[in-house]
């Protein structure tokens, strides 16, 4: 198992070098000269000159990646053009918003989408189940921004039961609408997922065997159907989280939260390099960091998957020793 | 002398799918006694497994419609409630599978899935003591206790099928329905699970009803035989009234024993009945074997078919007395 860890993490260089060197690659298609921005337009054109020259505007593309490169190995991203101040603290002060509203909504999601699939499922074709699925297909096609604004109108500007944005002044109250907004779509998706795969699993001949034995409908639905479901759904959140940061980009703008989203679409506006850069490896390393845990849940829930985990040099021994048991 | 364990009277199971209706089992009648072992024999189609899930009452719930009697102990199972069913699910009657590859839950570990219906049926016990118990059942179908921390995939076919046996037999059941056991397996290995399910049924005492197409496994397993065809018992005998051949019997039955090749005698073509099964959404009226039939005469085409009876020998067929007074007066000119 610890094999494993390493190598998968040994593996995520590679995968990092390439996504590093693709944006790097493109957000510097348009040229933009970064001493202009630092030193705003009250300079002579020798000073910008001069301040480029510092930053290594005029070396090659690759020269540029491979300093950039150089040290951000180090842990150091530098400054942004904007504000001059440090990537990482940066990042570090806005990712907390951004990961609270994916994990609520995500929480949200799962909390409610999960066990109404599992109704649909062993209800299936019943009027709850006919409900249900045309309306998760009508939730699930809404766009977020316009659910935002509209919850934001309702609840909001006409009823006043929850402050527009204001996250940052603490208050729970202000993370309910952006939480719902984010998560009523993938409430929707977990719903019509764990449906169609509950349906997969109520008909398995072991399920038969387990009515057989005289076991409980719920026991039926949920020891024997829902944790052979359960594999599916965890590939399912590890995907989910990763498209909720996307997700929460758009939140953040309609609900004014300082997160993650709203900085890497600015800096992007803004052709600000080092904070593109920056959030860029940290949001990778994220996704990569989640990929692998979600990978390793597996062995965790479905015993068959626990060979891939044995790395090739075990796996002479393991016969051995099933070899000694027989004898 | 022996007790009724089981009977069915006049069962009828419907599958409705939107409009259309398939009429799986046609009014059977059948009844078990302790200890003994009844085969029923029939091809694909013929209704067996939708018998066998009836007398579960576990016949899928909306698409189904049984009508008719199932009395286990004098009881209707039909007619009982849930709760009343997985008392006796698993407990008193309990049902081995065609499948011993899908039957077993592949994220549980084979002790937990034994234990589950000893717990079930006979109660909270102490971890140590289930295990103990779970190992002694293992030990019965010739698997080593030690096994029983394995998950099914690593158990070879055989082996599942051993551990799906060791689940019906946990809590000792009057009763054990066994839907082709040995289908999926191969030959050396059905002879050991039957061997050793033929070992447990002295040992246990319990009922079998042996669903199975393989008449061999008929001859060396089974006390009385039934045979079904299109939904309905064709012939109903023991053993020596199925299987002796100077008897009258069923066409149906006749073809059976005819399609099966004898390996003293060069046969260039096997001798299969002609015809398919009758589509169940279409059977053909009258006499339901009619159209396959050898000896069939216009007056099989409709009505109900008379039952010939002769002690505990039933055959269901218009023709056999007929043909046998012939074939007597044949003999005497």
């Amino acid at each position: 198992m610890l094999k494993y860890v390493i190598k998968r993490i040994l593996l995520m260089i590679p995968t990092m070098l390439i996504v590093t060197a693709l944006v790097f690659l493109l957000i510097n298609i348009t040229p933009v000269e970064p001493a202009r921005i630092i030193l705003g337009t009250d300079v002579s054109e020798e000073q910008v000159e001069n301040l480029n020259r510092e930053l290594g505007f005029y070396d090659p593309l690759p020269v540029r990646y491979f300093n950039w490169l150089k040290n951000a190995v180090q842990g150091n991203f530098g400054n942004s053009y904007y504000t001059n101040r440090g990537v990482m603290e940066e990042i570090m002060s806005r990712f907390p918003y951004t990961l609270k509203l994916s994990l609520l909504s995500l929480g949200l999601s799962i909390l409610i989408g999960i066990p109404l699939g599992v109704f649909c499922a062993t209800k299936q074709y019943s009027i709850g189940d006919h409900i249900l699925s045309v309306l998760s297909m009508g939730l699930g096609a809404i766009p977020i921004f316009w659910l935002g604004l509209l919850l934001l109108l309702e609840f909001s500007s006409k009823l006043g039961w929850f402050p527009a944005g204001g996250v940052t002044k603490g208050g729970w109250l202000a993370w309910v609408l952006p939480t719902i907004t984010l998560a009523l779509g993938n409430t929707a998706s977990y719903l019509r997922y764990t449906r169609s795969v509950m349906l997969d699993s109520i008909r398995q001949d072991y399920i038969r065997t387990a009515r057989a034995k005289g076991c409980s409908e719920a026991a039926v639905t949920w020891k024997h159907a829902f944790r052979n479901s359960t594999l599916t759904l965890i590939t399912i959140t590890g995907t989910t989280l990763s498209a909720l940061m996307g997700g929460a980009i758009v939140v953040e703008q309609v609900f004014t939260i300082p997160g993650l989203g709203v900085m890497i679409v600015t800096a992007i506006q803004r052709k600000d390099i080092p904070e593109v850069m920056g959030a860029l490896v940290f949001l990778a390393l994220f996704f990569l960091i989640m990929m692998l845990i979600v990978d390793l849940l597996y062995a965790v829930v479905d015993p068959r998957l626990k060979g891939r985990f044995a790395v090739s040099a075990k796996k002479p021994k393991k016969h051995a020793a099933a070899g000694k048991k027989v004898a | 002398m022996s007790e009724k364990l089981l009977e069915i009277k006049d069962l009828k199971v419907r599958y409705v799918v939107g409009k259309e209706v398939s009429e799986a089992v046609n009014g059977i009648s059948l009844t078990l006694n302790k200890g003994e072992t009844l085969g029923l024999v029939g091809e694909t189609g013929a209704g067996k497994t939708t018998t066998a899930l009836s007398i579960m009452n576990m016949l899928p719930q909306y698409v189904s419609r049984a009508e008719g009697e199932i009395l286990f102990h004098g009881k209707n199972v039909l007619k009982m409630k849930n709760h009343e069913l997985r008392k006796i699910r698993g407990k008193q009657i309990s049902m081995v599978f065609q499948d011993p590859m899908t039957s077993l839950n592949p994220v549980y570990r084979v002790g937990e899935q034994i234990g589950e219906v000893l717990s079930l049926h006979e109660g909270k016990m102490p971890k140590e003591e289930l295990r103990k118990r779970v190992g002694e059942i293992l030990e019965m179908v010739g698997i080593p206790a030690a096994r029983q921390d394995e998950y099914p995939h690593q158990f070879s076919g055989g082996m599942k099928q051993r551990v799906i046996i060791a689940i019906a037999i946990a809590c000792r059941p009057e009763l054990l329905i066994a839907d082709e056991p040995t289908t999926a397996l191969d030959v050396t290995i059905q002879a050991q699970v039957l061997d050793m399910m033929q070992e447990l049924r002295d040992s246990l005492n319990s009922s079998i009803l042996m669903i199975t197409h393989d008449l061999g496994i008929v001859a060396s397993f089974c006390d009385k035989v039934a045979i079904m065809y299109a939904g309905e018992i064709v012939e109903y005998g023991t053993l020596e009234d199925i299987f002796d051949r100077t008897k009258a019997h069923h066409p149906y039955t006749e073809g059976l024993f005819n399609a099966i090749p004898n390996l003293n005698v060069i046969t260039p073509r096997l001798n299969p009945i002609h015809g398919l099964t009758p589509d169940p959404t279409e059977l053909p009226k009258g006499c339901k074997f009619h159209p396959r039939c050898p000896y069939a005469t216009d007056a099989c085409k409709e009505g109900a078919v008379p039952v010939l009876t002769e002690g505990e020998h039933s055959i269901m067929c218009r023709r056999v007395k007929d043909r046998f007074k012939q074939a007597e007066k044949e003999e005497q000119a």
